[in-house]
């Protein structure tokens, strides 16, 4: 009897075993082949939730045997112990711990390594707040480094994570190469044969050529991967490798090289700068933007726009003056007082009336939908299309200030002519043979020099209107100054920048110690009109009311 | 037979509590015992009639809820009395990764025993319980009735003056068993007194002089075993080689007191008759003495 | 660092205490078990007189007492080594030599989870060794000790052994010293092979690459070494062909040439700098500001750890340590070894030209009486770096006349140490235990077994409580308590800080209303008044005990002595004697507790 109900017993078990395994393999099936290719099964619930999330790890990077090792041993509490971590983390750092800091972040990663924002986190802390509790600026650089190298790590485990791969691109480029110890900063990087691999040749250890690949690595991710850019906006994400190779090219001229290969690092971001522009990047409200196409999006403006009108000519106007008329008495009355005249209030009514009054392209076609129902198509698509173009154009004119797009197209033009490369050779010399205590040669080499800049200001004037670059200039003219000091000597009269210096001295270190205007035959044409100009402009805007477009609009007559 | 006292309880009670010291079990009531010097007294009783916590009690293992319980004069709670007592567990609760001979060294050791009749005592122990061949093997190899008698013998490692065996003889085969029963009896030619609780009545009827019969937690019965058992009325006459004429002649013979008579004495109901008859009536008038006793032994006061 | 303050000499620590204590540690030992004594007879009594009545369970009480106490101290070492034996087989059946096993593979894969190329990879690997060691070893006593009386009750083997003349206090006993020494025993192999695997792992010596070597100025060569343990060194070596290399990775080398130029031998010695127990004796700290005005502290600079305060550079202000006892009898080598640590913050980062080198300071020995002052000494200073002196005995003063050191400078054996950041708008850091005097080192090897002592001593009160637990609650029960125990003990400090009101968020009510709520530590909490005032009052309930139970829990983060070691310290004798002490004292305490409760319990069901 109870050996029956024995053998009952197991086979109750049996059924039960395999009525839970249905379950299980409904949770749980491992994803055979590729689930993207439709071949073989996409898996169990687990396995899809993990395709679509990008969890698994053969997606996530490198799998770490040390890794999963602490992973399992922690019994799946490790999100407990990497916060026990965290903490005893941020106790060394208070205490000022490091080794067991650095040891103990690693320890974290191994836990957790794919959790993204730990890497960027402690990477910013070693690189930035660590680095800068140490004196010796070579402490420092060590622990730059090691903040450059967490997140090198980091990036193996979490293979095309655009924010990781950006990250690093930032630290090598902006890190490295803008701290207050950059020189040496970037010194130590390039002999540091630890970080480089062997084989990498010298003139590529270069934190700016670096940094720019890794920029590359995080459009890439981008681009292919369907990775989102997060925290900061696509444009701005993008712009970064063609800025890199700009910073490339004016750092190393500010080391001394010169010649063909500061053209051809001024060629390649030029190049680079006009990739970019061509790049149809999203904005944030799913539009798009190109901004090196602002004269083609123009065209599809006034192009759909012509097409459009040419459907039903004069329709436009017609809808217009219909609306017009019927406007109230008040609106009118409103609308008849003079610009200058109006208060704010009415300044409002009279914009939201200007708003009513305009036809829109999708107005404009739905009443050609009305009147001519054969040409209702086709006046949709003119509509899209004038829409579409319509607003890309005005994304490229918001955006492109926004990363100063004009100023560095310019800047990578300009840097690549004979005259801006022999310049920087010039300044760079001539402050060579002022640190050698040969002020004579200095201030000639510098008055060559800045006859160049003036060459420069003559075939590119938009140039300086952008602060770097004006600020360079200025900070070159301070040193020239200070050069003249030495060898007892004014300001010269044919002083070639002296319109620029008037323009653009805002703290007034130079322009008192210019000499008369008079005295300078060669620019005081051109001198006195820009000084005018200035000098009215600046009234103007203090003055009352007075849009300065005006003032702009009549130019003074030499 | 000497009449030394070494056992004594007076209103020997016990109540298991719970974790919360509620009453759960009630497993002894106002037991009194005496035992004697010499003496083998058994304790009978179904399971869970009192019979282990009884030892148990006498052995300070637990504590009496009221009562006392005076082992050689002194209360059972006092270490020191352990000096002169050996104890045989239900199942011989060994270290099981420890050998004979550890075994018995270890326990030497506890009664503080100096290494020279440490070494002596466990070689006579081992020889006598006859594990000499499997001296050096893991307690946790021995079978049962290894084990049985290794617990024997560390339970006569200090030459005890009382033995206490809680059924000395369970899962022990006809020859084990009858092998203790002969241990037991030799023990008591030692002067040893020993105490044995057994719920098997054939091993009690066979070796013990006294015994006393518990039944949820009661003292249901106290006296010798001949005089338990004994029906007062019937002689039984044992006897070998009669003839038919010789049987004849025997009624004559005993009619006339001749003749060689082998044995003539009472008819003697069996144990388990006894005991049977004992639970039931206990059964069917809860907290009484059992009236078969036909003669109450010194100095058994009623119980409460 | 691990050195604050000046460790009292051991007889002073047991019987007088330190100038901040009413009692020494004996006396406080004694006062705590009387205190506990009378509470454990008062609860005991109640108790009992709830079970039994006023007068019975009054009877009970002073028969446990008085039978307890004659017991007590009946113990027969030869049932205690029997009881001691019997644990060491019971833990070596139940795998205790796993333990080892782990451990071993633990340093055996230690290079998948530990970088050598730290910027100090010797503080790193005895740090993990030692804390390796800690934890594997109290896991172990606590697995061990926990479980082996529940086990002997629940299989019913100890039947067997109380019904034998054994006392409650040698079964209590036994299992003490029995997994103690388990504990010992593994301990040394681990300490053995840790400190194999640290000499191993840490000592290295470098070759010189030759292509490297260039003539320097002034006669010698400079040059590199090879990399090894994930780093390498400047060498120069001079004329004579002695050399050294630069601090890399908190240690240097001395490199020795022979032969001539072009057959040259180059030997590279171990590594220097490390494998240290320094011996400080440490002074006290004061400042001046920066208009010459006594302060007893320097200046923030907003560091979140307020361990270390600022002193102005190119002010008056200063830093000043005096030192007692500065004899020539204590300094025999006939000069005086300071080293000092100086930490830097700087207001701005210095210029393009400046930026690559330290901050100017200055140091001068001071005799406090006469204000006579040695000439002035100045260094660039280097964080995270030791900076050593050697100030020998003959010295000039501040206008360049010959003085001595001892006779001149010290005033009734005092010296003071004046320390000054010389660069404008920047400044020096320092705490007391920046600036000692280090008359002598111990040797690395003793320094790390004691290390290895202060887990011991750990494992011992670990034993102890969870045989004590262990002799009242069940094997998994008990193990709970203990771990409690051990965590708690850990939290010593906080669990204090909270009792005493000391940190911020309010006792342990208020805190959880907060933390569920998200409320801000600082601020006000926002229940209402009447809440409030009843929840502090609650609060001020509870803290009372928790803050008893943290008084008498034991301080495990003290007791151990991991940074000491790691951070190059030698634990000195007078430390590890109390330490010691402590442990014994808790031995002590337990085993009466553990006693008592084996005594009033049934031992069987």
């Amino acid at each position: 009897m109870s050996e029956r109900r024995s053998f009952v017993r197991k086979v109750v078990y049996l059924c039960a075993i395999g009525l839970l395994l249905v379950p299980v393999s409904w949770l749980s099936a491992p994803a055979t082949r590729s689930s993207v290719s439709g071949q073989g099964s996409s898996g169990g619930k687990l396995a899809r939730l993990r395709a679509d999330y990008k969890l698994s790890q053969a997606n996530l990077g490198e799998i770490d045997p040390a890794s999963e090792t602490i992973k399992l041993a922690t019994l799946g509490m490790r999100g407990i112990a990497a916060n026990l971590l965290w903490e005893k983390a941020n106790h060394y750092k208070m205490t000022e711990d490091w080794t067991n800091f650095s040891a103990t972040l690693e320890q974290i990663t191994k836990l957790q390594p794919n959790f993204v924002s730990v890497w960027q986190y402690q990477a910013w802390n070693l690189s930035y707040n660590v680095s800068y509790e140490f004196d010796d600026y070579r402490d420092r650089y060590y622990w730059v480094m090691r903040g450059i190298d967490f997140l090198e790590d980091g990036t193996r485990y979490n293979e095309n994570d655009p924010q990781l791969l950006w990250d690093m691109g930032w630290f090598l480029g902006y890190k490295i190469g803008r701290a207050d110890e950059h020189v040496l900063y970037r010194r130590l990087f390039k002999d540091d044969e630890e970080y480089h691999p062997a084989d990498r040749p010298r003139e590529m250890r270069d934190n700016w050529l670096l940094g720019k690949q890794w920029f590359r690595k995080a459009q890439y991710a981008v681009d292919n991967f369907q990775k989102e850019v997060e925290g900061r906006t696509d444009l701005i994400f993008h712009s970064y490798p063609a800025l890199w190779q700009m910073y490339y090219a004016a750092t190393i001229e500010s080391e001394g090289v010169f010649g063909e290969v500061a053209r051809r690092a001024w060629a390649t971001a030029a190049e680079d700068w006009q990739q970019f522009g061509e790049r149809i990047i999203p904005m944030y409200d799913n539009t798009i933007v190109q901004l090196g196409r602002l004269d083609y999006y123009r065209q599809e403006v006034e192009r759909n726009h012509q097409q459009l009108n040419a459907l039903a000519p004069g329709l436009a106007d017609a809808i217009q003056s219909e609306r017009r008329q019927r406007l109230t008495d008040a609106q009118r009355r409103v609308l008849a007082i003079p610009i200058d005249e109006r208060s704010t209030d009415q300044r409002a009514i009279v914009n939201q009336l200007a708003a009513m009054l305009q036809v829109t392209p999708h107005q404009l076609a739905g009443r050609i939908q009305q009147l001519h129902p054969e040409k209702a198509v086709e006046a949709h698509r003119l509509a899209d299309a004038l829409q579409h173009a319509n607003v890309v154009a005005s994304n490229i004119e918001r955006s492109r200030p926004d990363v100063n797009y004009d100023y560095w197209k310019m800047r990578a033009e300009f840097e690549q002519t004979d005259d801006a490369l022999l310049a920087r050779e010039l300044i760079h010399k001539g402050s060579e043979a002022f640190a050698a205590a040969d002020p004579d040669l200095a201030r000639e080499l510098y008055e060559q020099g800045l006859q160049k800049w003036r060459a420069i200001l003559d075939a590119y004037p938009g140039i300086v209107s952008h602060g770097i670059t004006g600020d360079e200039l200025m900070r070159i003219i301070e040193q020239y100054v200070r050069i003249l000091n030495q060898n007892d000597a004014p300001i010269p009269a044919d002083f070639p920048l002296r319109q620029f210096v008037e323009y653009h001295d805002d703290e007034n270190r130079i322009r008192g110690l210019l000499p008369p205007v008079s005295e300078s035959p060669d620019t005081s044409t051109d001198g006195s009109s820009e000084e005018a100009s200035e000098t009215d402009s600046r009234d103007g805007s203090g003055g009352e009311d007075s849009p300065p477009t005006a003032v702009r609009g009549t130019p003074p007559s030499p | 037979m000497a009449s030394d006292v070494i056992i004594e309880t007076r209103a020997l009670s016990k109540v298991y509590r719970d974790f919360w010291g509620r009453q759960k079990v009630r497993a002894l009531k106002g037991l009194d015992l005496e035992i004697q010097q010499g003496e083998i007294f058994g304790l009978l009783g179904p399971n869970g009639s009192g019979k282990t916590t009884t030892i148990k009690l006498l052995l300070g293992l637990l504590f009496p809820t009221s009562g006392r319980a005076l082992v050689f004069g002194r209360d059972a709670v006092d270490v020191s009395k352990n000096e002169r007592i050996g104890y045989l567990p239900e199942e011989s609760y060994l270290y099981k990764f420890l050998n004979a001979e550890e075994t018995l060294d270890f326990y030497g050791r506890l009664f503080d025993m100096p290494a020279s009749v440490r070494k002596q005592r466990v070689a006579e122990l081992i020889e006598m319980v006859g594990l000499d061949w499997a001296k050096r093997r893991p307690l946790k190899e021995y079978s049962k009735g290894m084990t049985r008698r290794i617990g024997l013998a560390q339970a006569l490692i200090n030459d005890p003056d009382l033995i206490m065996l809680d059924e000395p003889t369970t899962g022990l085969d006809p020859i084990g068993t009858r092998e203790m029963k002969d241990m037991i009896l030799k023990l008591r030619e030692q002067g040893k007194t020993v105490l044995m609780c057994s719920h098997l009545l054939a091993d009690v009827q066979d070796v013990c002089d006294r015994i006393a019969i518990l039944h949820q937690g009661e003292l249901k019965e106290l006296g010798r075993v001949d005089t338990l058992l004994t029906v007062a009325d019937v002689t039984q006459v044992h006897a070998r080689g009669l003839t038919d004429a010789c049987q004849h002649e025997i009624r004559e013979v005993i009619s006339r007191h001749q003749g060689e008579l082998i044995s003539m004495e009472n008819p003697t109901t069996t144990l388990e008759e006894l005991f049977l008859s004992i639970v039931r009536d206990s059964a069917a008038r809860p907290g009484r003495r059992a009236t078969v006793a036909s003669e109450p032994v010194p100095p058994a006061s009623p119980s409460s | 660092m691990v050195i604050e303050t000046e460790i009292l000499p051991f007889w002073q620590w047991l019987l007088y205490g330190g100038s901040d204590d009413a009692f020494g540690a004996l006396p406080w030992f004694f006062i705590a078990m009387i205190t506990a004594g009378v509470v454990a007879l008062l609860g005991g009594y109640l108790i009992s007189a709830v079970r039994h009545g006023p007068i019975e369970g009054g009877d009970r009480t002073y028969r446990v007492v008085v039978g307890g106490l004659k017991n007590l101290l009946v113990l027969s070492p030869r049932r205690v080594y029997a009881l001691a034996r019997l644990t060491v087989q019971e833990s070596l059946r139940r795998h205790v030599l796993v333990t080892l096993a782990v451990f071993l593979l633990i340093l055996m894969f230690a290079a998948l989870f530990l970088r050598i190329d730290q910027p100090d990879p010797f503080k790193l690997y005895v740090s993990f060794v030692l804390t390796a060691t800690t934890y594997l070893v109290l896991l172990m006593a606590l697995f061990l000790s926990v479980f082996s009386l529940p086990n002997d009750i629940k299989n019913r083997t100890i039947y067997t052994v109380v019904t034998k003349p054994v006392r409650p206090g040698e079964i209590v006993l036994g299992r003490m010293l029995g997994f103690a020494f388990v504990g010992t025993a593994v301990l040394a192999v681990m300490g053995l092979a840790s400190y194999v695997f640290v000499v191993r792992e840490i000592g290295h010596t470098h070759a010189i690459a030759a292509q490297t070597l260039q003539d320097a100025e002034g006669g010698g060569q400079k040059g590199r070494t090879e990399t090894a343990n994930a780093h390498r060194h400047d060498v120069t070596i001079d004329r004579e062909g002695y050399g050294r290399t630069d601090s890399v990775q908190g240690h240097w080398h001395e490199v020795t040439q022979t032969g001539s130029r072009e057959d040259a031998q180059y030997d590279v010695g171990p590594p220097q700098g490390v494998f240290l127990a320094r011996v400080p004796v440490l002074g006290k700290l004061r400042f001046i500001d920066r208009l010459g005005e006594d302060k007893p502290r320097g200046i923030s600079v907003g560091n979140e750890w307020g361990y270390r305060s600022y002193i102005e550079g190119g002010t008056q202000a200063a830093a000043i340590w005096t030192f007692d006892e500065v004899t020539p009898g204590r300094f025999e080598d006939g000069y005086l070894p300071i080293e000092l640590t100086i930490r830097v913050f700087r207001t701005h980062k210095g210029d393009q030209d400046s930026i690559d080198r330290g901050i100017l300071g200055s140091i001068v020995l001071r005799n406090p009486q006469t204000g006579l002052q040695s000439e002035m000494q100045s260094f660039r200073a280097r964080e995270y770096y030791v900076d050593q002196q050697y100030v020998s005995r003959k010295l000039l003063d501040s206008d360049g006349n010959p003085i001595d050191l001892f006779d001149d400078l010290t005033h009734n054996g005092q010296l003071e140490v004046w320390v000054q950041c010389l660069k404008d708008e920047q400044y020096f850091g320092m705490a007391q235990a920046d600036c000692y005097l280090r008359p002598r080192n111990q040797s690395f090897t003793v320094n790390f077994f004691k290390g290895f002592s202060s887990i011991w001593v750990q494992m011992l009160v670990v034993v102890a409580f969870g045989v004590m637990c262990s002799t009242f609650l069940s094997g998994p029960v008990a193990m709970m308590f203990t771990v409690a125990i051990l965590v708690m003990g850990l939290f010593k400090d906080f669990m204090l800080r909270i009792a005493t009101g000391d940190v911020y968020g309010g006792g342990p009510i208020e805190s959880l209303i907060r933390i569920v709520g998200q409320q801000n530590l600082m601020s006000e909490l926002n229940t209402g008044d009447v809440t409030t005032t009843v929840i502090r009052t609650a609060d001020a309930v509870i803290t009372f005990p928790m803050w008893v139970v943290a008084s008498i829990l034991p301080d495990f983060r003290g007791l151990s002595k991991v940074r000491w070691v790691s951070e190059g310290f030698d634990i000195s004798p007078s430390l590890l004697a109390q330490d010691v002490s402590v442990s014994l004292a808790y031995l002590v305490g337990l085993f009466v507790v553990g006693y008592f409760f084996l005594r009033t319990r049934e031992v069987a069901k």
